[in-house]
């Protein structure tokens, strides 16, 4: 901490004037966090806290360990292959799905839940064929209940994997081909260059990838909900309406919260013990490795399974539904404009918090590792949650939600809510930067302010735009802190998108979910062009 | 409602989640009519004639009894009637497949309602009420339910298409506000006898 040192007759130990940009932030972050968890400490543990300990916390605590566990399973297992096979290979459509691979990242867990709730259901177009094909009767047969864990475990993972394509596509991107080359040169199988050298070099974006996936799918109460599935989010905002108890919601915020840190920790353990240094500055164009017969067909099937599952499938069915049935379309143009000005505004505030955070966190500063803290608790805690800290806030100002305050509100609780999307691939662009260019530029004299500004700044910015547009598209998702906190003419595509499936009319639910997904696809797709062109030197 | 607990009806029961409010509603008003106890044996014994875990809305509820998936399923009127007249082949052919019955919970059929009401610290209060008051015109009541496929509650509003499918029946006269009051308690029988 020595040569951080600012002179200066009033500081803390440790703590500086550098920290306050850092301070502040964690504290705008942190707040409705905050207010709902000492709610939860101070208020919580009433009759319905006790009831809920009785009867439902081991299965709701059973519910979200078994669905994270699923969904990263089938993430790992699908997201991770494919990455490596468009990064290192040729194969017939490899270019396509080089980029349709990342569609999903526009489509919320609840849409893919909608589409395959209808289409796997009993009733649905699938057991129908099923049953015209074989002439059996409804209850003659096994067939998987997508009203299940597994169920949603399917639909998350199928949702969220971009998250973990994306990171391990750019760490593979990035994975130095002198290291590649070594393995080869000495004789290893591609089977044991991918596990072998390439896996546990991008272990760490791969962690990474993974740890926003899972705090996404513990913080999922859409579908969920939707799928019948008791996870802890559930039975949280279950407290919460059903019993009206506040206390006993933030009290079981607190072991998603204590979920959230344990996944937060083991990403860091994962990035101190398995990050590996870049060491060669030589970028070499990767020759991809043509593929041929079975191997190029199984690639090409991977592929094309992983973008049917979580993204052609669904949405074709949503497309169909919309178009068989009709839908109403007034007031929907409205709510468009609605998300996407939203979306925006908190997106770019976001956007700077993130920032704000990443260069604190990797010059050492204490305030920006508290922000982090805040951000990430905010990540993985509910929007629910979120929205009721900051009704506790407003209330405890004197403050009524009404009007541009309840608007200011929202974006408030978006900025908690996602600014730890925002910061995550700027940490990672500065974890991936290779250490001495600090340590050039240290021993060169820069003073900190200097090396913040023209070294780490724009290290980070190279991974400003991911995180930018992932802030954008979040938002553009986001339903229950929404719900509860918008003004009334203020519906968002979400809103009414929930508001028609909750009644049941998915036909009139398809086109506000198919509009969040459209423009979620403007800002994705602008990624994937993007991150084509990313590769240094090629 | 009490025939639900029949042993005929072992393993031929479709319902959705105990957390719905319709649920939730259900059972506050067995609760009003014949008592925590009684409420919660009906909970246990129709839960016990479940043919799978409660899954889905009233329309998946109806749709799997069209499917053969069960014999009986719990569900709202206006859920069916929106089926026979969707523009959906499979939506008709669902609701061509099942009967609507409407069934006594001890005094008359349980109803729900779409109430509206006014927060107390509302700025526009004079507005609020004329809107209320409008939703309870004729022609308030008409927009209101020509979508939803709801009854209206006023006399000589227009009925939305399809209503006429449904048979006559003799609704509950409890106090609705009952139900709001037994919700909690609602919620902790369901979750005692395992209604998930």
């Amino acid at each position: 901490m020595r040569s951080t040192h600012t002179p200066g007759r009033f500081r803390l130990p440790g703590v500086s004037l550098a920290d306050l940009p850092g301070l502040l932030t964690g504290l705008v972050i942190g707040a409705p966090l905050l207010a709902a968890l000492l709610t939860g400490l101070l208020a919580g543990g009433g009759e319905a806290w006790e009831h809920i300990v009785a009867t439902g916390l081991a299965g709701y605590s059973a519910g979200t360990l078994a669905t994270l566990a699923l969904t990263s399973g089938l993430i790992l297992l699908t997201a991770v292959p494919a990455a490596w096979l468009v990064t290192m290979y040729r194969f017939p459509g490899r270019g396509l799905f080089e980029w349709l691979l990342i569609l999903p990242l526009a489509a919320p867990g609840y849409v893919l839940a909608f589409a395959y709730a209808d289409l796997l259901s009993v009733a649905g177009p699938v057991q129908s064929a099923l049953r015209d094909m074989t002439g059996l009767g409804a209850r003659d047969y096994w067939f998987p209940n997508i009203n299940s864990l597994p169920g949603l475990g399917f639909v998350l993972a199928g949702a969220l994997y971009p998250y973990v394509y994306l990171t391990a596509r750019a760490a593979f991107t990035t994975t130095s081909i002198c290291a590649l080359d070594a393995a080869r040169t000495l004789g290893a199988r591609p089977r044991r260059v991918f596990l072998s050298v390439a896996v546990p070099t991008a272990r760490p974006a791969i962690a990474a990838g993974l740890a926003l996936a899972l705090m996404e799918a513990a913080a999922d109460y859409g579908a969920a909900s939707f799928l019948g599935v008791q996870t802890l989010t559930v039975g949280l905002v279950k407290a919460w309406s059903s019993f009206g108890d506040a206390g006993a919601a933030a009290r079981m915020a607190l072991i998603l919260l204590a979920i959230a840190l344990l996944l937060q920790a083991l990403e860091r353990i994962e990035r101190g013990e398995a990050g590996s240094e870049a060491t060669s500055k030589r970028w070499q164009v990767i020759d991809r490795q043509k593929l041929t017969g079975p191997a190029a067909l199984g690639a090409f099937t991977l592929c094309l399974g992983i973008f049917a599952w979580g993204f052609a499938v669904p949405i074709a069915r949503l497309v169909w539904l919309s178009a068989e049935t009709g839908a109403p379309v007034a007031s929907i143009w409205q709510a468009l404009s609605n998300s996407v000005t939203l979306a925006f505004i908190a997106a770019a505030i976001g956007f700077l918090a993130g920032l704000v955070i990443a260069l604190g966190v990797h010059t050492r500063r204490p305030g920006a590792r508290l922000a982090r803290i805040a951000a990430a608790g905010g990540y993985a805690v509910p929007g629910a949650v979120l929205a009721l800290g900051g009704l506790i806030v407003l209330e405890r100002l004197g403050l009524g939600l009404v009007g541009p305050l309840a608007l200011g509100v929202l974006i408030w609780i978006y900025v908690s809510r996602f600014s730890a999307a925002g910061a995550q691939p700027m940490e990672a662009a500065l974890a991936r930067a290779p250490a001495s260019m600090g340590q050039a530029a240290r021993s060169l004299g820069a003073a900190p302010l200097r090396r913040v500004r023209e070294v780490d700044l724009p290290v980070a910015l190279s991974g400003a735009l991911v995180g930018g547009l992932i802030l954008f598209v979040e938002i553009l998702k986001e339903l229950p802190a929404t719900l509860m906190l918008r003004p009334f003419n203020w519906d968002t595509l979400a809103v009414r998108a929930y508001a028609y499936a909750s009644d049941e009319r998915l036909a009139a639910a398809a086109l506000p979910c198919l509009m969040i997904t459209g423009a979620g696809l403007v800002p994705v797709i602008f990624l994937s062009w993007r991150l084509s062109r990313a590769r240094p030197g090629s | 409602m009490t025939d639900l607990t029949d042993e005929r009806f072992t393993g031929e029961i479709c319902a959705r989640s105990s957390t719905n409010i319709y649920n939730l509603s259900l059972l506050g008003e067995i609760i009003a009519r014949r008592g925590s106890e009684a409420a919660t044996e009906w909970a246990q014994a129709v839960k016990d004639n479940f043919a799978r875990d409660p899954q889905g809305g009233d329309t998946a509820q109806i749709k799997a009894v069209a499917a053969g998936a069960c014999s009986v399923a719990i569900a709202n009127h206006y859920y069916w009637v929106r089926l026979a007249e969707s523009g959906s082949e499979a939506d008709n052919e669902a609701a061509a497949a099942t009967e609507l019955a409407f069934v006594s919970a001890g005094d008359g059929v349980h109803t729900n309602v779409t109430g509206a009401a006014m927060a107390a610290n509302a700025p526009n209060r004079d507005a609020a009420r004329a809107l209320i008051e409008f939703l309870a015109t004729p022609q308030g009541q008409s927009l209101l339910v020509t979508e939803t496929k709801e009854f209206p509650v006023i006399e000589g509003a227009e009925q939305p298409e399809g209503l006429e499918r449904l048979p006559e029946f003799q609704e509950s006269q409890l106090d609705l506000g009952v139900l709001g009051e037994n919700q909690t308690q609602a919620q902790k029988i369901f979750d005692r006898v395992g209604w998930k």
